[in-house]
Order: C-alpha cells, then sequence, then structure tokens
C-alpha cells in the first residue's frame, strides 16, 4: 500500500510538472498553470443588466488582464452585428476576483457579454450567450 | 543470567507472590521456592508452560543470555502488530480520502450549480499552459491517474481477499 501511495503521488506530480514545463516565461508573462474564468449575465428586472467576469481559480498564475464587454443588438442575428454599449477592463484579475458592468437597459433587445484575455500573446475570447431583455431587464428569449 | 534469576524476574515483573505463581503454573508454592533458590529447575513441560503463560520465547528463557529484555514478553510481537495495524488502517484511509475528494468535488459542483442559476447565462473557460491549450489533456491525465488508482486499489483488494 505504501508503494502505491507513493507512486500515485508520483502520478499526480508528474501531471502537475507537464504542463508547467510545457510553459516558458517567454511564451506566456501572465499565464500559470491553469485559469478558470468565467463571464456571466443576468438582467435584474428593475431596468438593469449585469455581466460579471471573475477569476474563479488559478494556480501558478499571476493576475489575468481581461476586457469586459456588453453588446447590445435589436435583433438576433449574430455577435457581428451587436454594439457595444459598456466595457470595463481589469489589469489582472486576481484569484477570484469580479469584473462587472451594471447597464441600465435603454431599449429592449438582445445582449451578451463577452470576456477578451491574451494567452501566449493572441486574444482569445468567452462570450455568453445572446440573451433577449425588455426594457425592465426581464428576460424575454 | 541463570535460569532462577530469569524465573525470579519474570515473577516480579508479573506483580505476583510465589503463590500466585504457582497456581498460574498449576505447581506448588515450594516447587517455585525450589526453582527459585536453585536447588531445582522446572521441567521441559514446566518451560513450555511458562513460555506459554507470559508468552515467552524458551530459547531465551533456556538461554545464557544476561539481558532481560530478551524475555520482554511484548517486545518480538509488539513491531507486527503495529505494522500490521498500520497497513490495515490504511486502506479505509484511502477509501475515506477518496470519499472526501468526491464530496468535496460534489459540494463544488452544487455551489457553481446554485450561483449559475441565478444567472441567465454563463460561460466559462479552462486556459491550461498546454501546447494544445486544451483542457481535455489534462482532464483525460486526471481520469488516467484516477482509473489507475482505483484498479490498484481493486488489486490490492483482490489479493487480499485471496489471503
Amino acid at each position: 500500500m505504501k508503494k502505491f501511495f507513493i507512486a500515485a503521488a508520483c502520478v499526480i506530480l508528474t501531471l502537475f510538472c507537464f504542463p508547467s514545463s510545457a510553459c516558458t516565461e517567454k511564451e506566456n508573462d501572465n499565464l500559470g498553470l491553469f485559469v478558470f474564468l468565467s463571464v456571466r449575465m443576468k438582467g435584474n428586472g428593475d431596468g438593469t443588466l449585469t455581466a460579471v467576469a471573475k477569476n474563479e481559480f488559478a494556480l501558478g498564475s499571476a493576475p489575468m488582464p481581461i476586457t469586459l464587454t456588453l453588446y447590445y443588438s435589436a435583433n438576433h442575428d449574430g455577435l457581428t452585428n451587436m454594439t457595444e454599449t459598456e466595457t470595463v477592463s481589469s489589469e489582472g484579475l486576481e484569484i477570484f476576483e469580479t469584473a462587472e458592468i451594471n447597464y441600465e437597459i435603454q431599449s429592449e433587445g438582445f445582449y451578451c457579454a463577452q470576456i477578451s484575455y491574451f494567452v501566449k500573446g493572441e486574444e482569445k475570447f468567452l462570450r455568453s450567450a445572446v440573451i433577449g431583455y425588455d426594457k425592465q431587464g426581464n428576460r424575454t428569449e | 543470567m541463570t535460569i532462577r534469576e530469569k524465573l525470579i524476574k519474570i515473577r516480579d515483573d508479573s506483580g505476583l507472590s510465589q503463590q500466585e505463581f504457582a497456581e498460574k503454573l498449576e505447581v506448588s508454592r515450594q516447587t517455585v521456592a525450589r526453582w527459585e533458590s536453585g536447588k531445582s529447575q522446572p521441567s521441559s513441560v514446566q518451560v513450555i508452560k511458562i513460555c506459554k503463560e507470559f508468552g515467552l520465547d524458551a530459547n531465551a528463557l533456556l538461554s545464557d543470555a544476561s539481558d532481560l529484555k530478551e524475555l520482554d514478553p511484548h517486545k518480538d510481537d509488539a513491531q507486527p502488530e503495529k505494522n500490521s495495524n498500520v497497513k490495515k488502517a490504511l486502506l479505509p484511509a484511502a477509501i475515506a480520502l477518496l470519499i472526501l475528494i468526491a464530496l468535496i468535488g460534489f459540494i463544488i459542483t452544487i455551489i457553481y450549480g446554485v450561483k449559475d442559476a441565478s444567472f441567465d447565462t454563463t460561460a466559462t473557460v479552462w486556459i491550461i499552459a498546454v501546447p494544445q491549450n486544451t483542457p481535455m489533456i489534462v482532464l483525460s491525465l486526471f481520469l488516467g491517474a484516477f482509473i489507475i488508482l482505483l484498479t490498484v486499489l481493486l488489486i490490492y483488494l483482490i489479493k487480499r481477499g485471496k489471503k
């Protein structure tokens, strides 16, 4: 049993070493072993919309710079036709830290929250679903 | 150390009187007194009985070894018994650990589920520092390790069952 646990510990350590050795500082200044990001959106029912970006969990990484953007479109015809309504940036989102947009709904339509971040110098995006809201901030679709 | 001295030591260590010692060995008090005075020695049958009653090694009792620790009835048995207890405790500990990990995962999943339910939409991403940047590689490695862990545990249980 002792040997078994030593072997298991070695396997787990190897798993952690493998990804960390694959990433050098030159390739990415911010990314450590891994980062778990999320973007959420909800209508508050009081005429406002909230979009939240969160660094859910990170291991061995520096704060993650992100930009949270809220998009709007009158019709549900894809993200390309959506217009930017509000943006908030964070120079470094620490573990468990959030960036938030509280948007006062101007007109009924479709909204989508997006965060952009950089991995190895390349900009990447994480988008929420496109959700329809009325002027009161209640979900319509 | 002579057998006479060893017998006195055994009796003293056990906190028995000559009478009690004699009763334990089903001999008379006088017989014990004669052994301890060196006037006679226990027969081979009596030596076996002494060893059995006090958990001693007959060789240690009959040898001229002066170290009385050799007569310690718990000396030889204590370590293997301790090791055996540790081995017995390892399996429940391993199972308890796996259950604990599963339980923590379960609680975290519920917390996230409840949290997500309060939003209209949620999107998440694991950014992992592997060349292809795919969480599936790491996930499969973890699952592989978990399968290996369970397989080894199963093999151990089968071997233990055969014993």
